[in-house]
């Protein structure tokens, strides 16, 4: 199978000294839900950033697809990638529809965005997305009426909207109590399978990994320590990881 | 250990108050000047206290044209401050010299006043409502624009993020994310500013700038104060019906 996301020798280093990724070799495939476990400051975040172009590597290659993440490229690569934070990163004083539509933006040109005129195909995609997180009755409702788990629930519906090939999920549920984490991952993992995408997460939490993720990747200080099916995994290499 | 910082505070005080004393024997900024005033104030303003009705119609469409000035002016304000307020917000400027240089074009706008910048105006374009609206317009500009662009940069980073992330352009990033966020700040500072902008119009008129300025000046050289009380109770009645439709428009949005 093609990979979906490749990493060719990627290393980051921040103005600051800080290396956040050191030469880092991975390929994502679609259909897949790899969980991405390391300590605070292992480069897990800038491991999904940089394929979405959020942040640049400093030296190495990132493709998705047959794309080469660059800037001139940024946006037809972010057409392809959708991204749920841990903060949702909505858009709070819109309606749940409007910050859903947001991921049919890479679609739109300009007239579409100022009059907001988007056609009907995108409202019913949206109305579709809504429906599958179990938002379909807040369209119209304002962002910042609802709470964390639905805010982040209008998140996902925005990449499901963007019909991309890939989810990145940075923390998505590190904001949310334990009943609702579940619900988000359900959803997340749910749309994953329905629509083929391959979904990429940041955790911290290893019995949530363990528990939804197919491949786990454990990184530490910007290096990949395994790489590996949760069976496959022993508790002496998870205690590696965190350990100091 | 450091010996304590030393206060500039009492040297800086002195000589201030040095200046104040030496300027006010040469300006004639005194006591005795205060006294007269004092005394003579009342006579001179009782003068004002029978307003001479016989040219209000015209009067009030003069200070109809004073509404018009400040109107326009509000909105020549409005396109110039629109595209300005995104390339002074740090965060949406496409790079760091339109971000310098809009905010210190912008600083230009406030420091020079309204009158001066009709005055400049009615000698270059002539006389009239035109130099009127454009100076009101450019000066207010340097506040709306500041304003607005200040509360773009108020805007959580993660906001701009989640809308950029979906393959937004700067463009729909604006759309999108910045103009929804501030869209209360906007409509708040643009009332503001319209209200402002009207007062300021009612003595635009003294420069040549067209409004019922003009009339009052006239009226106060020639010491026709009979006509000079009406144009004051005029302008301070529009002031005020200006002010409660504000105020009822502000209401509504909150």
């Amino acid at each position: 199978m093609q990979p979906i996301v490749r990493f060719g020798n990627v290393t980051k280093r921040f103005p600051n000294g800080v290396t956040a990724l050191n030469e880092v070799n991975l390929e994502f495939f679609p259909g897949q839900v790899a969980v991405v476990l390391g300590p605070s400051g292992a480069g897990k975040s800038t491991l999904l950033r940089i394929i979405n172009g959020l942040e640049s590597p400093t030296t190495g290659t990132v493709s998705v697809g047959d794309l080469a993440v660059t800037p001139a490229n940024h946006r037809a690569v972010r057409k392809r990638v959708g991204m749920v934070f841990q903060q949702f990163n909505l858009v709070p004083r819109l309606s749940v529809m409007a910050n859903v539509l947001c991921g049919r933006l890479a679609y739109r040109n300009i007239w579409t965005s100022l009059f907001f005129t988007f056609p009907a195909s995108d409202f019913e995609l949206a109305e579709k997305a809504l429906a599958a997180v179990g938002l379909g009755d807040r369209a119209w409702d304002r962002v910042d009426k609802l709470s964390g788990g639905q805010q982040q629930r209008v998140a996902i519906a925005r990449t499901v909207v963007q019909q991309g090939a890939v989810i990145l999920a940075d923390e998505p549920v590190a904001s949310l109590d334990p009943a609702t984490s579940i619900e988000i991952m359900d959803i997340l993992v749910k749309i994953a399978k329905e629509t083929g995408c391959g979904l990429i997460l940041n955790l911290h939490q290893v019995d949530l990994a363990l528990k939804y993720g197919e491949r786990i990747i454990g990184i530490k200080r910007g290096v990949v320590q395994f790489d590996s099916k949760p069976s496959d995994l022993g508790e002496d290499q998870i205690a590696a990881l965190y350990a100091a | 250990m450091k010996p304590r910082p030393k206060s500039h505070v009492w040297w800086i005080t002195g000589l201030i108050a040095l200046a104040g004393v030496l300027g006010s024997a040469s300006l004639g900024l005194n006591l005795g000047t205060l006294n007269s005033i004092l005394n003579e104030g009342g006579p001179a303003l009782s003068r004002y206290s029978q307003p001479d009705w016989q040219d209000l119609p015209r009067l009030i469409g003069r200070l109809g044209e004073t509404l018009v000035v400040g109107i326009w002016g509000t909105v020549i304000n409005l396109f110039l401050a629109v595209p300005l307020t995104i390339f002074a917000a740090r965060n949406l400027a496409p790079n760091r010299f339109a971000f310098r240089g809009s905010r210190e074009l912008l600083n230009v706008f406030r420091a020079l006043p309204d009158a001066l910048i009709a005055l400049l105006f009615t000698q270059g374009i002539g006389l009239g409502p035109m130099a009127g609206a454009l100076a009101i317009g450019i000066h207010s500009t340097g506040f709306v624009a500041k304003a607005l662009a200040d509360a773009m940069e108020r805007v959580p980073e993660g906001t701009y993020e989640g809308v950029r992330a979906c393959g937004a352009t700067r463009f729909q990033v604006i759309r999108f994310a910045a103009w929804p966020s501030i869209g209360r700040e906007f409509a708040s500072t643009t009332l503001y500013i319209a209200d402002r902008n009207i007062r300021v119009a009612t003595t635009l008129g003294v420069v040549g700038a067209g409004g019922i300025g003009v009339d009052l000046l006239t009226s106060l050289r020639t010491f026709n104060t009979g006509r000079a009380a009406t144009i004051m109770v005029l302008i301070v009645g529009l002031i005020l019906i200006v002010d409660v439709i504000s105020n009822q428009i502000q209401r509504r949005l909150q």
